[in-house]
């Protein structure tokens, strides 16, 4: 591992973890954003269908930040997918899994991890499945998803069926959390539509084939969907599949996309949001017993503000009001709007209107998404990525659609429960007319300040460098949990800066079909210390650290048990 | 036509004599026809003989000599239509116009009128109230004479007496008259939106604003069309139209208002609104809608006091009282916000958004039992809407909405 030393590096390690290279942030001249992938060596492609006649083309992939060998620096892997076209070839389809060798210099190391083939990629997300400190890689499919165990020599094994993970049909979003605070990881993968390759509907054929009036892939309206899959850990490399006993297996078969694990009470015990394509959301509350009790209706997270089902794909989840609670944050089809659900007094509340982030989202179809705070302010700002779903958009003019390539949305916190939509100053990367889909948020550098990937169609994936001139200072925090949970996904924590608590969640599948680095960045503004942090971990134990320095990545560990 | 109709039906119909003196009117000798007819008569009486004798001195332009020819032709035919026909259309010359009713009356009792009468008893019918008796002649015109406009204020009246269907079948016919003819079409969409069938609407209103495009009512009705049928971005792009080509109208800036409003494009519907209110103050429609908007871009003082003021004007204003039960939620004023949202599914039952608003009102309230029954009104209402929204949407062939 290199660490550079000079006057810019501040390095400090905690209870002896390996020292990841920390690089402070400079002042760069030039957009504040700026599109590195070709520079750092990204050739990686979707492979895609340019008409997009089956609604199967339109909808992968994820991107994945992982650090799988331990060198402190995000590698990435995007999920590629086949075509119908290609559908026979699995060969046609190379996902990518990228080393970060620092300095933004990447090399694919795809065919010797043995994860380039995943078959008809849709998404991903990652854990260390099996606790024995290397994060794995999850890749849901149309087919069978794949679970690449991390052997710890730059190489993967794929293991799910052997594992007992037989999820088969589409699969799109994943996530692992200890659901049962047995100790260990479990899995749910939310499903979208059912398909039969040898009978796909016609393209333009059907009412659910047209779009005002031109003739578009059909669907999802018109097709049957398919229920989730909750694989729960039984030890020993054995998951046994309890959606249905667990009230998790969706049976109104609704389109399930993007999903969060969250501990919505907080009462430490993780619950489960998924994002449903034109169909009510699902948020399931924990019940301790390996249960779950749905209630997004009641709590005021299923439907918009009137009562529409709207097209959610990504989901974002993040305390942008700094009191503690995760919203969530919904990307939606065109027309309708992003929805942003404020938890408040024991529900949530709409305020997508209220907090100004719906206007500008309504040209758009939104996908990967994430609460993140781009200029390290102390607050978390919003990002969510765009693209249509149908080519033949660009042939006819839409309304208030945009047209089939479209650009970023970036919501600056206002600080006051609005946000303001401020994508046009960062920079042409963000303005770019895009096709895009996964989004991961993560420090690729660490210097401090997020940058974003993105897994796009019909294009090369974009990595949007943070330059930002004079941001202000941040602190990047690993867990390393105890016993089977060394990712400590599910664990909170809060970073206390005078009055002001900033909380985040570390967690296994995010935004659309993506994973975002779960190292967990706090902007800290102008302060130069941290009073403290204090980690819950997903046992309830918690860690306090108190006058923590600025500007470093921090590793926490776990006390073992 | 007035005085050169065809004698008809006569007592001496088909003598020699009698085609002689139809020969001569027909070839423009009147004066040599009401000498022989006068011979004639003069032989022997008859219907026949005098009401040719009326048309050769109606010919002549002596139409108070002719009045009495016909009116002692139909005494002496008590049965003939024709002589009472052209009794009829010399008082009518003479503006004798109530004796020329009497007149056709009877004469349409014994038989179809000619065009021109029975276009002018029908019209005169309709002036005295008399609605079935003008109807009888439209009808008449219609069916022997192919008259769009006959069938065209057939439509009118059947749309008055709230018979949609009789109306929308009088004007396909016109149609089938006269496929690309404006008025038609325009009423034909008129009625179809009355009667709530969107899709035939727009059928007639994207070929009319083709045909016409600078008629500004025929951009609007296409704007309510589409937006009945869910399709806001079309219906904001016809009544933007509509707007372009004449000075604003209130019930046009009220429906782009509402088309906005459904965009959730909440800003300009705001400015819009405001204007229709200008022109138009009391339009409860106008005021809800800006309520609704203001709502929506979270000036909420300014929604409730319009959606207040709508009230003011429509107590059970469905709108307005959901606008009003919206704000009370934002605050947390969850109990008022359960009596409006009361309110606004008791003013319309089948609104999604009312019932899944007083689902989450009484969820917030504890009331866990009325929370899942609005939730359960509220789907079905959901369900029904799209079912609905979907039939007609594929019917006007745009597809589903969304993805």
């Amino acid at each position: 591992m290199t660490v550079r030393a000079g006057p810019l590096l501040l390095l400090t390690v905690v209870a002896g973890a390996p020292a990841p290279a920390v690089a402070q942030a400079a002042p760069a001249a030039g957009p504040p954003f700026r599109d590195v992938a070709a520079e750092a060596g990204i050739g990686f492609r979707q492979n895609s269908d340019p008409e997009k006649k089956y609604i199967l083309e339109s909808m992968s992939g994820g991107v994945a930040l992982l650090d799988y060998n331990n060198d402190g620096l995000p590698d990435i892997y995007f999920v590629n997918s086949l075509t119908v076209e290609t559908a026979d070839d699995p060969r046609a389809a190379r996902s990518a899994l990228y080393k970060n060798l620092g300095d933004l210099r990447f090399v694919d190391v795809s065919e010797q991890a043995g994860v380039a083939y995943p078959g008809w990629g849709m998404g991903t997300c990652v854990a260390d499945v099996d606790g024995d400190g290397w994060q794995d890689l999850y890749v849901t499919t149309v087919g069978l998803d794949r679970l690449y165990r991390n052997r710890g020599d730059g190489s993967f094994e794929e293991v799910a069926g052997r594992w007992g993970i037989v999820a088969d049909g589409w699969s799109a979003g994943c996530g692992f959390a200890d659901y049962d605070r047995d100790g260990d990881l479990d899995l749910f993968v939310s499903r979208y539509v059912r398909v039969d390759l040898d009978s796909l509907p016609e393209f333009g054929k059907g009412q659910f084939c047209t779009y005002r009036g031109i003739a578009v892939q059909c669907g999802p309206r018109g097709l049957p969907g398919t229920g989730d899959l909750l694989f729960r850990n039984d030890g020993g490399g054995r998951f046994t599949e309890v959606a249905k006993q667990a009230g998790v297996h969706d049976p109104d078969e609704l389109f399930g996309l993007g999903i969060a694990w969250l501990d919505d009470d907080d009462d430490g015990w993780p619950d489960l949001f998924v994002a449903n394509d034109t169909g009510a959301n699902l948020l399931y509350r924990n019940q301790r017993d390996g249960t779950f009790k749905e209630v997004a209706f009641p709590l005021g997270v299923a439907v918009s503000e009137d009562g529409g089902e709207q097209g959610c794909m990504g989901v974002a989840v993040g305390d942008y009001l700094n009191d503690g609670r995760f919203s969530l944050f919904v990307t939606n089809f065109s027309e309708e709007y992003n929805a942003l659900y404020r938890r408040q007094d024991g529900y949530f509340t709409d305020v997508s209107f209220r907090s100004a982030t719906a206007p500008p989202s309504l040209p758009y179809v939104g996908w990967g998404t994430s609460f993140l705070d781009y200029d390290n302010d102390g607050w978390l700002d919003l990002v969510a990525v765009n693209g249509h779903v149908y080519p033949q958009m660009d042939s006819v003019k839409m309304g208030a659609s945009a047209a089939y390539r479209q650009r970023k949305l970036l919501y600056r916190n206002r600080r006051d429960g609005t946000f303001e939509e401020i994508a046009g100053e960062l920079g042409p990367a963000f303005t770019e007319q895009r096709v895009s889909r996964g989004l991961a948020v993560g420090d690729l550098d660490n210097d401090g300040l997020l940058d974003l990937v993105t897994n796009d169609l019909d294009g090369s994936p974009q990595i949007l460098h943070n330059r930002q001139p004079s941001p202000g200072g941040w602190l990047l925090v690993k867990l390393v949990g105890s016993g089977g949970m060394t990712d400590a996904i599910g664990a909170v924590v809060r970073v206390r800066v005078g009055e002001q608590t900033q909380t985040r969640l570390v967690r296994s599948g995010t935004a659309y079909l993506s994973q975002e680095d779960m190292r967990q960045h706090f902007g800290l503004g102008a302060a130069r210390r941290v009073d403290s942090i204090e980690v819950r971990w997903p046992d309830g134990t918690t860690t306090v650290e108190k006058n923590v320095a600025a500007n470093q990545v921090l590793e926490v560990r776990q006390a073992a048990p | 036509m007035l005085g050169a109709a065809p004698a008809g039906a006569g007592a001496q119909t088909g003598t020699p004599a009698l085609t002689a003196a139809l020969e001569l009117l027909e070839s423009g000798r009147p004066a040599e026809a009401e000498a022989a007819l006068r011979r004639l008569l003069a032989a022997a009486d008859g219907a026949a003989a005098r009401d040719l004798l009326g048309l050769a001195l109606s010919q002549q332009g002596r139409l108070e000599e002719a009045r009495a020819q016909f009116a002692r032709a139909a005494e002496l035919a008590p049965q003939a239509a024709a002589p009472r026909q052209h009794l009829g259309r010399a008082l009518i010359q003479l503006q004798r116009d109530s004796e020329a009713l009497t007149t056709l009356r009877d004469a349409a009792r014994l038989g179809p009128l000619d065009r021109d009468l029975a276009r002018w008893l029908a019209a005169a019918e309709l002036a005295g109230g008399d609605l079935a008796a003008a109807e009888i002649q439209l009808r008449s015109l219609a069916e022997r004479h192919g008259s769009v406009t006959a069938l065209m204020q057939l439509a009118r009246l059947a749309a008055r007496r709230a018979d949609q269907e009789a109306a929308l079948a009088a004007l396909r016919r016109a149609l089938e008259l006269a496929p690309n003819a404006e008025a038609p079409l325009a009423a034909f969409a008129q009625v179809a939106l009355r009667s709530g069938d969107p899709v035939a609407a727009i059928r007639a209103l994207e070929p009319l604003t083709r045909m016409h495009p600078a008629v500004a009512n025929h951009h609007y009705l296409l704007g309510v069309a589409r937006m009945q049928v869910g399709e806001m971005p079309g219906a904001e792009e016809a009544l933007r139209r509509a707007l372009e080509l004449d000075s604003p109208r209130a019930v046009t800036l009220v429906a782009l208002g509402l088309a906005l409003n459904g965009q959730k494009q909440f800003a300009e519907a705001e400015t819009v609104l405001a204007e229709s209110l200008q022109l138009d103050p009391g339009s409860v429609e106008a005021l809800a809608a800006l309520a609704e908007a203001q709502e929506g871009s979270q000036k909420l003082a300014e929604a409730e006091r319009h959606a207040t003021r709508a009230l003011a004007l429509d107590g059970g204003h469905a709108r307005a009282h959901l606008v009003l039960g919206k704000i009370r939620m934002n605050q947390g004023r969850h109990q008022e916000a359960r009596d409006q949202l009361l309110e606004a599914v008791a003013a319309e039952p089948d609104s999604p958004k009312a019932h899944y608003q007083l689902s989450l009102a009484y969820a917030r309230l504890g009331d866990m039992e009325r929370s899942e029954k609005h939730r359960e009104l509220y789907r079905q209402a959901l369900d029904e809407a799209e079912r609905r929204l979907a039939e007609v949407r594929a019917q006007a062939g745009l597809g589903a909405r969304g993805m």
